[in-house]
């Protein structure tokens, strides 16, 4: 959008012009820092449920002084320093996709979206979001119901009120919505944000990096940046299958290490590719002390372990990953690690045509993670392994 | 601030059930369909956060400006 900016720079500077910008995100904070980055001064505006009805990004609408609609298809390669008079005495062709009035009768929505970021919106998910659930089921062909329904399950996954489950239910709920209006590309970024390289039209939020370098410099202090990317977010895309590395040897082949029952919480998350129809998927691997548990990974011996055993006829790209070292002895945080697999329909190689999966077409894969860990109920630290299981199974047209 | 979005979400709402009048429409014809404003008719309101401040901007404030409204993302 920096052409715009740049665009509309000297018509703002002389008040003939007020520019909004509208963003469908699902994190608003990353636009702020995309903002300050690149100078936009003006407001912007979140519509995370996508309550506008945009289809695709970007576009842009010309309104004028009595709130009429003059044009609905600007782009900025046709727009000249008269662009205003242009725009404003004659409309130009046009095929507006947004529609108005937005629907903002939806109490839980609406609720949701204007309460304070934090525990304010907490609240307002854990209130509202059966309620829209129950709207999901009650009309399961209403796309933008069940669309609306992942944007809350990822806004809850993201709040200190995450329930297990909610990022896969997130997922599922915009893959349904997509399966209903494939050519809904709002609904489509938000899964492959998290899907497959393969899948990604571009890399989502490599830029954040450069950004906060960018504002440490010109600024002389960090920006307020506190959310945290995963790596689907910062991966690029990549055109054709994921390349499988050399799996290396499993940690615990025989399953000798004793089993973590309560200390450490997993979930697991798939997304898979929405493009192509390949059974090609992104799957996340997230694990945190439970709440309660009164466990810490203790990071003074080896770093933590996460093992996947492809399943019969799928492959994975690295099936042994490791949680970078953490310095502090004892620590708390949230590890995520993902995993790209391939199934055996995308011409893997190794597929055998007798491959798992059960008659709904569902594979489950296999894994586990390696861990040190200590629990202050006990004063005992103990190296343990944490088994899961996914569930893959393919979204069918 | 809650009575101004208590007040902000009921206005909203009245405005979603009065303006198919304005337009000539029902209720039934803005719900299930989603239809674009034409060139040349009301653009309609829009009242969403500010993505700085979580305060609510409204496009009607806006009224007696010429108005870009860009769509647009980070990504």
């Amino acid at each position: 959008m920096p052409v715009w900016h740049d665009i509309t720079a000297q018509a703002r500077e002389d008040d003939e012009l007020v520019v909004l910008g509208v963003i469908q995100e699902q994190h608003p904070e990353r636009c702020v820092l995309f903002a300050d980055w690149k100078g936009f001064d003006w407001p912007i505006v979140w519509d995370p449920f996508n309550l506008t009805g945009s289809r695709v990004v970007p576009g842009a609408f010309a309104i004028d002084e009595y709130g009429v609609l003059r044009s609905g298809n600007l782009r900025p390669d046709r727009l000249g320093p008269d662009f205003l008079d242009q725009t404003f005495e004659e409309p130009l062709d046009v095929s507006p996709r947004w529609s108005w009035p937005i629907e903002v009768d939806d109490g839980p929505l609406a609720s949701i979206l204007f309460a304070d970021a934090g525990a304010a919106r907490d609240a307002a998910l854990a209130g509202h979001l059966p309620a829209l659930a129950a709207r999901a089921a009650a009309h399961p062909e209403d796309g933008p119901a069940r669309f609306q329904l992942g944007v809350a399950h990822r806004m809850r996954y993201d709040g200190a009120r995450g329930e297990p489950g909610d990022f896969q239910a997130a997922l599922d709920a915009w893959a349904a919505a997509l399966a209903i209006d494939p050519n809904q590309y709002i609904w489509r970024r938000r899964i492959q944000q998290y899907g497959p390289r393969m899948d990604k039209p571009y890399p989502f939020y490599s830029w954040v990096d450069q950004a906060v370098a960018d504002l440490e410099a010109r600024d002389g202090e960090t920006p307020d940046w506190i959310a945290e990317l995963t790596a689907a977010e910062r991966a690029e895309p990549r055109r054709g299958l994921p390349s499988v590395q050399s799996s290396g040897e499993a940690p615990d082949p025989d399953g000798l290490i004793q089993r973590d029952a309560d200390w450490m919480a997993l979930e697991t998350a798939v997304a898979f590719d929405t493009s192509s129809g390949a059974p090609v998927a992104r799957v996340h691997v997230e694990l945190r002390p439970a709440p309660g548990a009164e466990a810490h990974w203790n990071n003074e011996v080896e770093p933590m372990k996460v093992w996947i055993d492809a399943p019969e006829g799928w492959q994975v790209d690295q099936s042994l990953r490791e949680w970078p070292a953490v310095e502090a002895e004892i620590s708390d945080e949230v590890r995520r690690l993902e995993f790209e697999v391939v199934g055996p329909e995308a011409g893997a190689g190794n597929a055998t045509g007798d491959v798992a999966g059960d008659d709904t077409g569902t594979t489950t894969l296999h894994g586990y993670a390696l861990f040190h860990a200590c629990q202050d109920r006990d004063g005992v630290c103990v190296y343990l392994r944490k088994d899961f299981e996914v569930a893959l199974r393919p979204p069918t047209d | 601030m809650t009575n101004i979005r208590r007040s902000l979400v009921t206005l909203l709402a009245a405005i979603t059930l009065l303006l198919p009048d304005a337009l000539g429409m029902t209720a039934d014809d803005l719900l299930p369909t989603r239809r674009p404003p034409a060139v040349g008719s009301p653009f309609g309101d829009l009242v969403l956060p500010d993505i700085r401040t979580g305060e609510p901007v409204d496009l009607a404030n806006f009224r007696g400006k010429k108005v870009l409204l860009i769509e647009f993302a980070s990504w």
